[in-house]
């Protein structure tokens, strides 16, 4: 879908040069049924894979994990519509990272930046990648550890390739994407099928109310809290859906449409896994698997039992590519608003691919790979990673107040964001009362960022000697990586598209 | 979360490069002409900070740079099939995973006796079906009932290997409480030792029952229970019916296995491994005695039989007498008994209360004191603790048994597996302290406490040095380090 996008906008280059005007308007050509394939393939990830432990644990039942799953789906949709009204209101790259920057000023922008850029991103992509070596590697090792310096020189093997894919061709990553969705889409599948043949034999003990609902242990507000938090953590990528917002046919319409259909249609998809899984295990083995689709493969496939872990190695493939590709993009937001130096937001002169942002994603990715304790680091940031879901939802709510006037094409109800703020602040209460220190960590990193923000930005009158230092380090990336600025002038933009054309 | 929320900003991105030159000349909205507003101080800023293209080319264009370029590219390749190499060499080079035994539902957790279901619960097979979710949090794997079938004291005439005694209630009960346990994951054993009321375990003469025997452990295989237990296991062995006794539970038909469980009292080292060859039972239960307390002779056993033979065929309990709670004593210190059982290769056996610490008189349900109940939760945390780790740690299931240390008061061995987590356990039972000088090649200097009696001095989690390992009267300790390399 997006390399098909691609080749049109590529091919409207032409119609305009002949008749000698310079306005280029773009094609809408993502109807409602591409603007859903586009949410579930791209919320649809590793997550449900290594998931369902966690809410299960937490919940404490059968019954509540997939009532936490419903939930976490609903509270989802509710945040993608308030995302939705902002994608409108404030059209520009970057998402809630530009929304709480126009809303809440500077620093608030800065430190989400400031904690994605440094920690969420490195973190996510490194776990991420050794997810994959881990599964990659699980049918050489079926019953014992891989070796841990294989698992991380495959990670960055897998690291390396993806980064060079995405420097050389924005159409090859946004292949990559198709075909690795794809093969998440299939394995989920499998696993869905597998479910309902296990239901047709009468393997469904577990989804009876009365053991549905029988505690594995006692209930507790604090662990259900983090039961939909892990919840939310399969549910991640449902508010991109903004960046595409201007290629919708009849965005106004489609776009709630599009966030309707799918999210309801990925909530399904997850409860239809959770359900397969207690067919095929009880509670107690779900919980004693540290891989819960693999055993699940185990259980059911037999000789063929090598898929799962493959799947899922697939499926984690794809998720360091999206990352990558979402995570450069963040950087050129950063730098156009001046929050990162300027040479991140550069693209190559004729890929148009922004290489810088990507080689620095790069390294510091395989530097949180040396880290050893990078899973704590991850718990710590994602507390503050959801507290920003709410200050972006409570900042539509300010925005109302303070420019009730602004142009909103698409315009939800005030209740919305409420619904949303009063589960966010649940959330939030429970998960400090049950990992303070966790939490805390977290906010120190976040605020960290503030004499950064002081010294680097607040402070205009820096010293000549510093400017013409970054102008000369911004050279030289220049030279190496031949990359511009994008669209500085109208003539220099004019050449670019003669030579693509 | 945010790592997928901007997929496709690089289409926003190219539209906003084509949607530069229309904002510049044909103003649509006070917005965009707010917006041209803006671009200019930035393109001030990047004509300051960066170069335009066609200065770009002109450098950047020229030999020198071209050419450093692409050695940067070349050594980014071969710093990429460098690492592949790397991680396919170390793949290559890596031991294979050793493998895992063959585990049956008995190997996997500890088991649960229940000899005197009367003591257990007033309801008889009805309450044990009601404990299950009791069971079941504790990571019990089976459960050893009874015997609970017909029979009068020394009259072999009257034994009904088939028949539920009506004091602990019907076969339908006892089919209720199978189907309810199985969908637990937990499975059932009966004991049908014949004379449990009388003198002799076998009426004297073990031939005389064989065939009821036989015909008993068919009946109750088919009606799905998991395994038969059988006392004094040395009196029926030597009979003909034995060979025929064990057939019965060595179908190959593909059915789940079955289990052929006993114990036998009072026998020698020699005389308990014989008896473990000879009979063929999927589990021999070795008892070890109390209130006497553990000795040398113990120590000895353990350390023979776990050198001897399979794991998977080893049981360890506690008590002379099966069941007996009258032979309880207040001083038992229970901890300990539930370090060594669980440690030991082989299933731990446990009777009911043993998880509780149960004394001398006490009931299993009945209400007590507070103290009393702190006292009773902290001992059955502490089952659980082990339970939790004996059902988790690979050197725990089927771990290699390496004695370190052994006198007629105390014991010290590792369980070893592959490169899993080591674990090394020591116990004194005397009533003096002791230090150990544990020695072997793979030892490390200091481990991490798992379990242990001795909080105070040994608390859970903290590092202690292996090269003096200190251990109070009556304590014991379970230690953990990694796998060396």
């Amino acid at each position: 879908m997006s390399s098909g996008g691609t080749r049109r906008r590529t091919a409207s280059v032409p119609d305009s040069d002949p008749d000698g005007e310079p306005a280029v308007t773009l094609k809408k050509e993502i109807g409602l049924l591409s603007a859903c394939g586009i949410v579930v393939g791209n919320i649809i990830g590793s997550g449900i894979f290594v998931s369902p432990k966690g809410v299960l644990e937490n919940s404490g039942s059968v019954g509540l994990a997939l009532i936490v799953w419903i939930l976490t789906g609903i509270i989802t949709a509710i945040g993608a519509l308030c995302y939705a009204e902002l994608g409108v209101t404030i059209p520009k790259s970057g998402g809630d990272y530009s929304y709480v920057n126009d809303i809440f000023g500077g620093l608030a922008g800065f430190l989400r930046l400031w904690i994605a850029v440094l920690v969420i991103y490195p973190t996510n992509q490194a776990v991420i990648a050794l997810t994959f070596a881990n599964y990659a590697l699980q049918p050489l090792f079926p019953s014992c550890f891989p070796p841990e310096r294989a698992l991380g020189l495959l990670a960055a093997v897998c690291l390396l390739l993806l980064t060079w894919i995405n420097c050389s061709s924005v159409r090859w990553a946004t292949r990559v994407q198709d075909v690795f969705t794809t093969g998440k889409l299939l394995a989920l599948g499998l696993i869905i099928i597998m479910g309902i043949v296990q239901i047709c034999k009468g393997h469904f003990y577990w989804l009876e109310p009365e053991h549905a609902f029988h505690p594995l242990q006692p209930y507790d507000m604090g662990r259900i809290a983090l039961a939909v938090l892990q919840g939310s953590f399969a549910y991640a990528g449902w508010n991109f859906l903004n960046y595409v917002t201007e290629e919708l046919i009849d965005p106004y319409r489609n776009l709630p449409r599009a966030i309707f259909i799918s999210i309801p249609l990925v909530t399904f998809v997850y409860v239809s896994a959770n359900i397969a899984y207690v067919t095929a295990m009880s509670p107690q083995e779900l919980l004693a698997s540290n891989a819960v689709a693999v055993t699940f493969g185990e259980k059911l496939l037999g000789v063929m039992s090598w898929l799962m872990p493959i799947s899922v190695a697939l499926s984690t493939f794809g998720g360091v590519n999206g990352s990558l590709f979402t995570s450069s993009r963040l950087f050129f937001a950063g730098a156009r608003e001046g929050h990162l130096p300027r040479l991140l937001a550069m693209i190559h002169v004729n890929r148009c691919t922004p290489i810088p942002a990507l080689l620095i994603t790069c390294i510091s990715t395989l530097l949180m790979l040396c880290v050893s304790d990078i899973y704590t680091l991850i718990n710590y940031v994602g507390f503050i990673n959801y507290l920003f879901y709410g200050v972006t939802v409570a900042g539509q709510i300010v925005l109302r107040i303070r420019e009730p006037d602004i142009y909103r094409p698409i315009k939800v109800s005030l209740a919305w964001p409420a619904v949303f703020l009063i589960f966010w602040a649940f959330l939030l209460i429970f998960s400090l009362y049950s990992e303070p220190v966790v939490c805390c960590i977290g906010l120190a990193i976040m605020l960290s960022g503030v004499p950064v923000y002081l010294f680097g930005i607040y402070w205009e009158n820096k010293p000549k000697s510093f400017s013409s230092f970054v102008a000369r380090l911004t050279h030289l990336g220049q030279k190496l990586c031949l990359v511009v600025y994008p669209g500085e002038d109208r003539e220099d933009g004019n050449e670019d598209r003669e030579e693509d054309g | 979360m945010n790592k997928e929320d901007e997929m496709k900003e690089v289409e926003l991105n190219e539209m906003d490069q084509e949607k530069q030159p229309m904002t510049g000349e044909t103003p649509t909205g006070t917005e965009k002409n707010g917006s041209v507003k803006v671009k200019v101080p930035e393109d001030a800023e990047v004509k300051f900070t960066g170069l335009s293209k066609e200065e770009l080319m002109k450098v950047a264009g020229t030999a020198g740079w071209v050419r450093t370029r692409w050695a940067l590219l070349v050594l980014f390749w071969l710093g990429w099939v460098g690492m592949l190499a790397g991680a396919i060499v170390i793949i290559v080079q890596a031991p294979r995973c050793k493998p895992i035994p063959e585990m049956h539902w008995w190997n996997e957790g500890p088991l649960y006796q229940i000899s005197n279901l009367d003591a257990f619960s007033k309801n008889g097979l009805k309450g044990v079906e009601e404990k299950l979710d009791y069971l079941s949090q504790m990571k019990v794997k089976g459960l050893v009932l009874g015997p609970v079938h017909s029979v009068q004291a020394d009259q072999s005439s009257a034994l009904e290997l088939t028949s539920i005694n009506p004091d602990f209630g019907s076969e339908s009960e006892l089919t209720s409480l199978l189907d309810r346990a199985h969908r637990k994951g937990i499975s059932i054993v009966l004991d049908l030792t014949p004379n449990y009321r009388g003198v002799s375990s076998w009426f004297n003469n073990a031939a005389s029952v064989a065939e009821k025997l036989k015909k008993a452990c068919v009946y109750w295989l088919n009606k799905g229970v998991d395994g038969i237990f059988l006392s004094d296991l040395n009196d029926i062995v030597n009979t003909y019916a034995w060979s025929s006794i064990q057939a019965i539970f060595n179908k190959t038909d593909g059915t789940p296995k079955k289990a052929l469980m006993g114990t036998a009292s009072s026998l020698s080292v020699d005389e308990t491994s014989l008896l473990l060859n000879q009979s063929g039972v999927d589990l021999l239960l070795t008892k070890l005695p109390y209130p006497a307390g553990l000795s040398g002779r113990q120590a000895t056993l353990m350390q023979r039989l776990c050198s001897g033979h399979q794991e998977a065929s080893l049981g360890w309990g506690l008590g002379q007498t099966a069941g007996s709670q009258a032979s309880r004593t207040p001083a038992l210190p229970v901890k300990l008994y539930q370090t060594l059982l669980f440690a030991l290769p082989g299933t731990p056996v446990f009777s009911a209360g043993d998880e509780l610490g149960l004394k001398a008189g006490e009931a299993m349900w009945e209400d007590v004191n507070s103290t009393a109940e702190e006292e009773r939760t902290a001992v059955r945390n502490f089952f659980k603790t082990l339970s939790d780790l004996k059902g988790k740690e690979r050197s725990l299931l089927h771990g290699e048994y390496v004695n370190l240390h052994n006198s007629p008061t105390s014991l010290a061995f590792l369980r070893l597996w592959d490169q899993s987590e080591r674990f090394m356990v020591a116990v004194n039972w005397g009533n003096d302290s002791i230090s150990m000088t544990p020695t072997n090649d793979d030892l490390p200097a200091e481990a991490r406490v798992r379990a242990t009696t001795d909080i105070e001095k040994l608390a859970v989690d903290s590092k202690v040095k292996l090269e003096k390992l200190e251990l109070g009267s009556k304590q014991a300790v379970l230690l953990s380090y990694p796998f060396p390399g």
